[in-house]
């Protein structure tokens, strides 16, 4: 019986003991090897908002001031295209400037980047230390805007300049209207295709959009009218005039959505030709989706 | 936008490959043409703006006269155009161009018009229209409608009817340019039944009387003998209720509007007020007061059953049906002062709904649901007001010195009501309004006119 029972419970602490060694604990759920990927939900139009920049915006730009060889001074006048104009309103003086002096210390600039002026946005290079600024000659100067991509080693390919390698668009006077906007791009283009709209200012935009506005007069009485709302795509050619049929892409069911895809579609063509916009960004803005939402007109 | 030209190309090789090989012949140098256009074409962004606002304001329509079809045709190709000229301009949503800017005279029906002369003269829209007397003696009138910037017809329709039915088309074309430019149904093609007022003012003659939504074509249905009041429109049968005074009580009748035949609502031995019917036009609902109360009664025109529906020792009156069917609206005094309230078609769950300043009386729910109109009374002034059938988004349209019994157009998107004009020699006369509040009309009625009720759309 003793020894039944010595037996039995010597048994039952060998098992457990071995089972303790034996059954390893779980690992640790370890997530350090993920890599996150900031993302914010924002609209186009906070989005453009956002590219537009702040004037104080040189104030973080200085210190990681990456690029730039220092010989570049005269970049200082490089004018800040129209996109100014709005944003100016705004805000204090061209900030720009100054940047340029701080430029100096990133020697590595001599990396080619040709991709250079087609990374959409000039990233602001929070991240300094990182090197390898690709940086246009031409350009630098008034903004330390280089794609921060870290990574980026001259030959790497980067998934997210796709579109930068596909761009036969000639030189032309660099990235500008990015100045401002270096902080937030470095997010907002994440390797959309089509993040370059920070390439289109501000001010571009406006125009864009209250020409097509003035003439948009959207069917207000149906019993949803503030939930009609349209997509309309349209090819523009370098004049600004429509090519082709411009077409509805997304738009409401029943008569009162084909009522709304027609104001959209008469607004479109009304206000042509959108003549304002910028030759050398054609790229940009020949193929344009519009979308129309009339909810905030009818609060 | 790589993407968008494969889908394209590959949308219109489709219908070339219907056999296995020729397919995949096609795909394959199909694919191979387009790796190359993929390859060779600069890249272009697609850049995406949202607009959030627009210029709303009416759409410039150019109608030039009809073509006639003979000669005896032109002056009535010229008065259907007229009409619908009228009636689009009223609205409030179409400025018709004057036509002594027209570049282009249309002559040719059948052709299209030359676009360029009407975007010169920035008509968004072109109303086209042919009309014709058959050989049968029944008139022929066709229509089209063209977007102007597009260079698209928009709609084209024919109809044929008698030559004394020529408004009516007038009016069903007007809907059907309406409809297919602002996405709602129109109400053009509607009838107004009223109170036609004659007479001094401390002796008023009333007579029922109903006529085109626009004025035309009125027509008597009373002879003027007893007082009439508050008529409304079944919303399925040519059958109208009203309240008349024969003799010291008020009673509720109901009036086949095509044989004149009559007949009381009910066998209540008090007096029975605000008569409105069901959606589905096979109930009457009303109020029949009993002492110092008023409740509200429904009554099923075929069984002739009355079903109490409210139970207080208040006055309850003027109910309105919801267009579902399932819910009455009706104003009350049961909380101290006159308000709306709602409740289910049983006369369950009564809740108030109107809480401003002021008393709110005379609820109208809307055809197509989403608003209650009402007329208020606050501050000595009389306003016509909607509100949510929740009680939100309470907003007034209209105000004056006497405003009062709103009805809806049967697209729910204007109003018609009574306005008194004071003075001795004042009277009451009908106004319409829509719902933005700023296309505010005159109707043009014989003599003073109260009590409007707007029909359904006939067609």
């Amino acid at each position: 019986m003793r020894v039944g029972l010595t037996v039995s419970s010597t048994a039952h602490v060998a098992i457990i003991a071995a089972s303790l060694m034996s059954f390893p604990a779980p690992d640790a759920f370890d997530i350090s090897g993920m890599e996150s990927v900031p993302v914010d939900v924002v609209s186009i139009e906070e989005f453009t908002r956002i590219t537009a920049g702040v004037a104080e915006g040189e104030a973080e730009v200085e210190p990681s001031a990456p690029v730039a060889e220092v010989e570049q001074p005269e970049a200082v006048e490089a004018p800040e295209p129209e996109s100014q104009e709005t944003e100016l309103a705004a805000l204090p003086p061209e900030p720009e400037p100054i940047p340029v002096q701080a430029p100096e210390p990133a020697s590595e600039a001599e990396t080619p980047a040709p991709e250079a002026e087609l990374a959409p946005e000039a990233e602001p290079a929070e991240e300094t230390n990182v090197p390898t600024p690709v940086s246009r000659p031409r350009d630098i100067p008034d903004r330390p805007q280089r794609p921060p991509e870290p990574e980026l080693e001259n030959n790497q390919f980067d998934p997210n300049r796709i579109a930068a390698l596909l761009d036969r668009t000639p030189d032309q006077p660099a990235p500008q209207a990015t100045t401002q906007s270096l902080p937030q791009n470095q997010q907002a283009s994440l390797g959309a295709p089509n993040a370059n709209d920070a390439r289109i200012t501000q001010s571009e935009m406006d125009y864009l959009r209250q020409r097509i506005a003035e003439c948009w007069s959207p069917p207000v009485g149906a019993i949803n009218a503030d939930a009609l709302i349209v997509k309309v795509r349209m090819q523009l050619d370098r004049g600004g005039n429509l090519v082709g049929v411009p077409f509805i892409v997304e738009s409401a069911p029943g008569i009162a959505g084909q009522a709304a895809g027609d104001s959209a579609l008469r607004a479109v063509r009304r206000c042509q030709p959108y003549d304002q916009l910028p030759q050398d960004k054609f790229d940009i803005w020949q193929t344009v989706e519009v979308r129309f939402d009339p909810s905030q007109m009818l609060r | 936008m790589m993407p968008i030209n494969q889908m394209m190309n590959v949308q219109k090789f489709r219908p070339i490959g219907s056999s296995g090989a020729l397919i995949s012949r096609v795909a394959a140098v199909t694919c191979l043409v387009l790796t190359f256009l993929a390859f060779s074409s600069p890249a272009s962004a697609l850049l995406r703006i949202d607009i959030t606002e627009g210029n709303i304001q009416p759409l410039p329509i150019a109608i030039p006269d009809f073509v006639a079809g003979g000669g005896r045709d032109a002056q009535v190709a010229g008065d259907i155009t007229d009409v619908i000229e009228t009636n689009l301009r009223r609205s409030g949503l179409f400025t018709p161009v004057d036509e002594n800017a027209f570049v282009e005279r249309i002559e040719n029906f059948d052709a299209a018009p030359r676009f360029g002369d009407w975007r010169i003269i920035n008509a968004q829209a072109l109303v086209t229209g042919r009309i014709t007397v058959q050989p049968d003696g029944r008139l022929k009138a066709e229509f089209r409608l063209w977007d102007v910037f597009a260079g698209q017809q928009m709609t084209g329709q024919q109809f044929f009817t008698t030559p004394e039915n020529w408004r009516r088309v007038a009016h069903i074309i007007s809907d059907a340019i309406y409809e297919r430019l602002t996405g709602e149904k129109g109400y053009f093609d509607t009838r107004i039944v009223f109170v036609d007022e004659t007479g001094p003012k401390d002796n008023r003659r009333k007579r029922l009387a109903i006529m085109d939504q626009d004025g035309a074509n009125v027509r008597y249905l009373t002879n003027g003998g007893d007082l009439v009041l508050t008529p409304r429109f079944s919303p399925t049968s040519q059958d109208i209720t009203y309240m008349a005074f024969t003799g010291a009580d008020p009673r509720v009748f109901l009036l086949n509007i095509e044989t004149g035949q009559r007949e009381i609502v009910g066998n209540f031995p008090g007096m029975t007020f605000a008569p409105r019917f069901s959606p589905d036009g096979q109930r009457v609902v009303m109020s029949l007061q009993q002492g110092g109360n008023a409740n509200i009664y429904s009554m099923d025109l075929r069984s002739r059953r009355t079903t109490r529906l409210t139970n207080s020792p208040s006055i309850d009156t003027a109910p309105s049906f919801s267009p579902d069917g399932r819910r009455i609206v009706f104003e009350s005094d049961r909380g101290g002062s006159q308000q709306l309230y709602v409740m289910n078609a049983d006369g369950s769950n009564p809740q108030r709904i109107s809480f401003g300043d002021g008393r709110y009386s005379t609820p109208v729910w809307s055809p197509r649901g989403d608003l209650i109109a009402f007329t208020k009374l606050h501050q000595g002034k009389f306003l016509i007001g909607v509100m949510r059938p929740d009680g939100s988004g309470e907003r007034v349209l209209t105000e004056g010195f006497h405003n009062e019994g709103p009805t809806w157009a049967p697209n729910g998107r204007v109003l018609m009501f009574f306005r008194e004009v004071p003075g001795e020699a004042g009277g009451p006369q009908l106004w319409s309004v829509d719902l933005t509040g700023f296309n505010l009309q005159k109707v043009p009625t014989p003599s003073f006119a109260s009590d409007p009720a707007w029909s359904p759309l006939l067609n």
